[in-house]
């Protein structure tokens, strides 16, 4: 509807605008016929007035030539091109001899109507000029002479290609005119407009345009004072002139920001500046008001500033009298005489303080990266070292719980590298804190891996661990301020949930990054990558093995000789794990006491004890005959330079300092405990709750071992050919027994695939049972290898035949005299001997006799076996059933 | 002691004559010396910033001379890039138009500071210069009808640096006076004016502060007027009818003002300036706009040397003797 308005207003206008020129046309054509007709009538043939006509013809061509010269405005150059026009026809005329003084006339109205741009008027004009001199040239030339012919048709064309000639240029000069003079209404309006300060400046650097707000800058009231002057003029300080003169003396683009005083009151701008392009030059210049933007950076900053400061404070005055309260627990710690009560009072309060300033800790240093002001101080650092340090200081977090703890670093890993130790040791002192502390059994693993990138190392470290895990959801807010999963469950764990905050900013800002998977109810694990700078150091090599896989040493019995219930406590919590008796002395004379009356694999003697130290125990308990050898670690918080060696000297056989390290307990009871004592770590198979399993012997552990690797031995084999068939219902039976056997020995994984396998054979998925069933089998001949290790491994090794011999014939005497204890005592031996493949079978034919009682049959093979001479290879065997019955008392510390 | 010449190009008609002089400054000087530098002015006011940061770079224990090679509009950007600087010392070297300055050491001084090895360890003085708002200049400072003058003629000068201009500037300048004579609202505007706690407020067409006693090119406006004297002065040109004013003119120019009774001078050291419509102002020539002004001595604030053997001369001759029209 608008649309159709404006055309309709547009329609209107062009008629009018035509009337004009009709009626202006006919008013021209008038007036040139009149002007003809008294020239003709009145002057013709009179050469004072053709004269005359011709010299002011020329003095006006002459003057509109100087002005234009002078004043070369668009404006005067159709007059320019009139001027021109008129001379070349003044010059024919005088060269004809003839004057035509009403051509003089239409070529100065031509010129004229260019110069107003009034184009249509002038094609007209020209138009009517034009046709009238065809009419005339058709019907009065032929009448005319041939010179007067001859001379009017040059003079016609003259004055038509002097028209058209001035009306094409003037057009052109007059639409560049238009276009420049709407291009600059166009810039006018912005500059009125805008709210920004715009200032254009020609080649001389005087103002060209300047937008509203910059002219009140400059205190102008009026644009056309301020057009013209020098740009440096509209500043009034000096500091201001020079700034700005800098800026125009750059011939590229300028960015900066200044302060001006405006008003009184300071403000900032953002100044841009560059050349124009184009012949004219000149410069543009923007400039911004930014000091809002400032204020309330600066107004951050001093919140900042505050904040910091205010942090300081407190981190002094928190910490002063935290120092106090952890220095003077420390100082009553080492007290010997104080109660257990009052010394447990004073752990807690120190183990309190520490976790107080560990919180402390990570509230400044997160404050500290918010407000930027934490710094990424690279220097030399041993990465061994680093990884050790974080190690040892984190596995003590493990205490009692059944957690093991790996440690595996590439060989490749360089051993010096550029980087902030303390803020890598931060970020692994935290995911492991985090990994132990959600981790309440199974596995906790730290992997040191490195990748060389040209100067660089890229230093990866992987936690894993069998914790609680998190959802996804979970993992997504992990690194959120204060996030803390699973409150309820978790409520005894402590922490303010800034750790992997902090971390993640630690990453960042040493230009790393970290990515964190878990699985809720199985497990987290945590991959930082750090961008190291290399030393072109040597690779690190093997490091030393750091692991806390404790062997479950059920048959081990030890003695903790202490006076303090409190160490007691800590060592008998340190040692259940690993399901060793345990008995305690109070003192020297309870310890030689009991060891006088027992046997035990290592006795924990305390050091300082009154009446009897510990010295003097040992001392004494070397001089009982049977105790000689008794090994005897050293327990003691005396841990300066040369108490090692004072232990040594005095009848110990090793040393443990307090606070216990479990690292070295566990080495120390690795050395000292026998080997029959413990039961051995099977990958894949959970021993301790197998070993509960299977009634908590080791006869009968050994024995579900023997039998499960026979049966999966057997089991492979049959898989494969139901496969083969596929015989799918045959396949589910036997993987059915398969996964009985391994709930049995505690093979959770394999058990969990087994039913994968179980329910797809049901349903016949090949597909499936395709994809699985190899990694199965592989698996499980892995965990019959490694079950196999450990049957060889607890084998008594027998190569001598006589004394199998010797065996026999003791089993046969007893036989003889069907003495039960005797026969029982001796087959047990007997299953425990490693004999060739034609010996073993020859014994088990024995032993299985006597099991069902035919002991005349079994006497017969006695004496067959007892004549071989045949050399016997060791192998192994499958153990048989026990005929005893064995229990072993374990003290469960809970 | 250092020596830094600014030299504005558009003073130099003459194919070749910037040359010359460059050639001059170098002779005074040993080959490969570097106590001197020169710099060629490229736009208006980027002197200041040239001369200050030059200054800034030299040690202020070194005296810098500067030297204003051109115009009375370099010598003016000079000034106030110098000025700051207690080390510096400024002269004129008159390749300009009017030069103005250097008249105040007498009609034909001009030609000696034309010699620059007599400029280079000329004795120096103190001077008193004119502090006006922002600026500072060091000769005379026109309001009103000279400011609407030098705003009117700028351009045609910018445009037309011919040398055959030359021996016109003056009359061009009379031309220009001419058409701001028929500017109503310079010829007739009200000022707020506090001289030295005196008001003078009123409606003048003309105000004309001085501390040389020359301007114009070849008049002596201010015949009393002297550089060192710690004082300026003051002719005010009260507003009255356009033929009365117009017959005044060339006895104002020629320094016998006091013909008329449209005028009147004073002797002060502080004035403050205000009022409603723009005021017009030309500093030395340079053209300012502004809506108040303060204009005040600064006595014995600068060093300027001359050749030695001229000192400022006594104009007070050309004052008029006798009584008012």
């Amino acid at each position: 509807m608008k649309l159709h308005k404006q055309n309709e207003i547009r329609s209107q206008e062009n008629l009018k605008e035509m009337r004009k020129v009709l009626f202006a046309g006919i008013a021209l054509f008038v007036f040139y016929s009149g002007l003809r007709f008294i020239e003709t009538t009145f002057f013709s043939g009179n050469q004072i007035i053709g004269y005359g006509a011709l010299g002011g013809g020329a003095t006006l061509s002459l003057i509109f030539l100087i002005v234009y010269f002078a004043y070369p405005h668009p404006t005067f150059f159709p007059l320019f091109m009139g001027s021109m026009a008129m001379v070349s026809f003044i010059a024919l005329s005088i060269y004809m001899k003839a004057i035509d003084f009403h051509y003089f006339v239409m070529l100065l109205v031509v010129s004229l109507l260019s110069s107003l741009k009034n184009f249509r008027l002038l094609a007209i004009y020209v138009a009517i000029n034009v046709s009238t001199s065809i009419f005339m040239f058709i019907f009065i030339t032929p009448r005319l002479e041939w010179l007067d012919s001859y001379r009017f048709f040059i003079q016609f064309m003259l004055f038509l290609y002097g028209s058209f000639f001035i009306l094409i240029q003037t057009r052109k000069v007059a639409d560049k005119e238009n276009r420049a003079e709407q291009a600059l209404l166009s810039f006018s309006s912005l500059l009125q407009s805008t709210p920004n300060y715009v200032l254009v400046t020609d080649s001389s650097n005087r103002v060209r345009y300047i937008s509203e707000p910059m002219l009140k800058l400059a205190h102008f009231v009026r644009r056309e004072f301020a057009v013209g002057q020098p740009l440096i003029d509209l500043f009034h300080e000096k500091t201001l002139k020079i700034m700005f003169a800098d800026i125009l003396n750059r011939d590229s683009l300028f960015e900066s920001l200044i302060k001006i005083n405006v008003d009184g009151e300071e403000r900032y701008f953002k100044v841009i500046s560059d050349k124009l392009t184009g012949t004219d030059g000149g410069k543009f210049i923007d400039i911004t008001d930014i000091t809002p933007l400032v204020e309330s950076r600066k107004a951050a900053e001093e919140a900042n500033a505050a904040k910091s400061k205010f942090l300081a404070t407190m981190s002094h005055e928190i910490r002063t009298p935290l120092n106090a309260i952890l220095g003077i627990s420390e100082i009553k710690l080492e007290r010997k005489n104080i109660t257990s009560e009052i010394k447990d009072s004073f752990q807690k309060i120190r183990n309190s303080g520490y976790t107080l300033l560990g919180i402390i800790n990570d509230i400044l240093d997160l404050s500290k990266i918010g407000t930027g002001k934490f710094e990424i101080i690279p220097i030399q650092y041993d990465p061994a070292s680093l990884i050790n340090d974080t190690v040892q200081l984190n596995i003590m977090r493990i205490g009692g719980r059944p957690i093991d703890f790996v440690l595996k670093v590439s060989e490749n890993l360089p051993s010096a590298l550029l980087g902030d130790e303390l803020r890598i040791k931060q970020v692994l002192n935290n995911l492991l804190s985090n990994a132990i502390k959600y981790t309440d059994k199974g596995k906790v693993t730290l992997e040191a891996n490195s990748q060389i990138e040209n100067d660089e190392v890229r230093l990866i470290f992987t936690v894993r661990d069998t914790g609680q895990g998190m959802a996804q959801e979970q993992v997504a807010k992990l690194f959120d301020d204060y996030s803390q999963f699973n409150k309820e469950a978790n409520r005894t764990k402590e922490g303010t949930g800034l750790g992997m905050s902090i971390v993640k900013n630690l990453v960042e800002l040493m230009n790393g990054k970290i990515t964190v998977e878990s699985e809720l109810g199985v497990g987290t694990t945590a991959i930082v990558e750090l961008m190291q700078e290399g030393l072109g150091a040597d690779a690190l090599g093997k490091m030393d093995k750091i692991e806390l896989v404790r062997d479950y040493m059920p048959f081990g019995k030890v003695l903790i000789v202490d006076d303090l219930e409190a160490n007691i406590f800590v060592a008998r919590g340190l040692l259940q794990f690993y399901g060793l008796k345990i008995e305690i002395a109070n003192s020297g004379f309870e310890a030689l006491d009991k060891i006088k009356g027992n046997e035990y694999d290592i006795v924990f003697m305390d050091h300082m004890m009154p009446e009897m130290d510990g010295v003097e125990t040992v001392k004494r308990i070397r001089e009982l005959d049977e105790h000689k050898n008794l090994p005897i670690v050293a327990l003691t918080a005396n841990a300066v330079s040369g108490t090692k060696e004072m232990f040594f000297a005095n009848g110990f056989n090793d040393f443990l300092s307090k606070p216990i390290d479990v690292l070295k307990l566990d080495a120390i009871l690795k050395k000292w405990i026998p080997q029959d004592k413990k039961i051995p770590e099977i990958e894949g198979i959970n021993v301790r709750d197998s070993f509960a399993t299977t009634g908590g012997t080791m006869e009968k552990y050994l024995k579900m071992l023997a039998i499960s690797h026979k049966d999966g031995l057997q089991k492979i084999e049959e898989m494969k050919v139901a496969l083969e068939n596929n015989n799918y219902p045959l396949y589910a039976t036997y993987v059915h027994a398969l996964k009985s056997m391994f709930a049995n020995i505690g093979v959770n994984k394999l058990s969990k695939t087994a039913t994968l396998l179980e329910a797809a054979a049901k349903q016949k998925d090949s597909a499936f049972i395709s994809a699985q069933n190899d990694i199965f089998l592989a698996d499980l001949q892995r965990l019959l290898s490694s079950i196999n290790k450990v049957l060889e491994n607890n084998l008594q090794h027998n190569t001598d035949f006589e004394s199998l011999k010797s065996e026999l014939l003791k089993l046969k005497e007893a036989l003889d005299i069907f003495d039960i204890a005797a026969i029982n005592e001796i087959a047990n031996n007997l299953q425990r001997w490693v004999h060739s493949a034609e010996v073993g079978a020859s014994v088990e034919g024995i032993l299985r006799h006597v099991l069902l009682g035919e002991y005349e049959e079994a006497k017969v093979k006695i004496y067959h076996l007892s004549n071989k001479k045949s050399p016997i290879n060791l192998c192994s065997m499958p153990l048989m059933f026990s005929l005893k019955k064995e229990s072993i008392e374990t003290t469960n510390l809970g | 002691m250092k020596h830094f010449f600014v030299i504005n190009p558009h003073s130099f008609a003459v194919p070749g004559s910037i040359e010359k002089v460059l050639a001059e400054i170098e002779n005074c000087f040993s080959p490969g010396s570097e106590s001197y530098k020169t710099y060629v002015s490229c736009y208006p006011r980027d002197a200041i910033a040239a001369v200050h940061h030059h200054i800034q770079s030299i040690s202020p224990d070194e005296t810098v001379r500067v030297y204003a090679v051109g115009g009375d509009g370099i010598l003016f950007d000079c000034l106030n890039g110098m000025v700051d600087f207690p080390n510096a010392e400024l002269t004129n070297v008159p390749y300009g138009k009017a030069n103005d300055f250097v008249r105040a050491f007498g009609e034909n001084a001009r030609q000696e500071f034309l010699c620059i090895d007599k400029l280079i360890n000329a004795p120096s003085r103190l001077i008193d210069i004119i502090s006006c708002g922002s600026n500072y200049t060091i000769n005379q400072v026109g309001v009103g009808l000279e400011g609407e003058t030098t705003i009117n003629a700028a351009p045609f000068f910018r445009r037309s640096r011919s040398k055959f201009i030359k021996p016109f500037v003056g009359k061009i300048y009379t031309l220009y006076a001419m058409r701001s004579l028929l500017n109503k609202e310079v010829m007739n505007q009200e000022y707020q004016i506090l001289m030295d706690g005196e008001d003078l407020s009123g409606r003048y067409f003309n105000i004309k502060v001085a501390n040389g006693a020359c301007g114009g090119g070849d008049m002596v406006i201010n015949p009393y007027s002297k550089p060192n004297d710690g004082l300026l002065e003051v002719v005010f040109g009260k507003s009255d009818k356009l033929l009365k004013v117009l017959k005044s003119i060339g006895d104002f120019t020629s320094g016998h003002f006091e013909k008329h009774s449209i005028y009147s001078q004073r002797t002060f050291r502080k004035m403050e300036i205000k009022s409603n419509v723009p005021i017009r102002v030309q500093l030395d020539g340079e053209a300012f706009y502004t809506d108040e002004f303060k204009f005040e001595v600064v006595p014995q604030s600068v060093r300027f040397f001359a050749p030695a053997g001229l000192d400022f001369a006594d104009y007070s001759y050309r004052a008029y003797k006798g009584g008012k029209k």
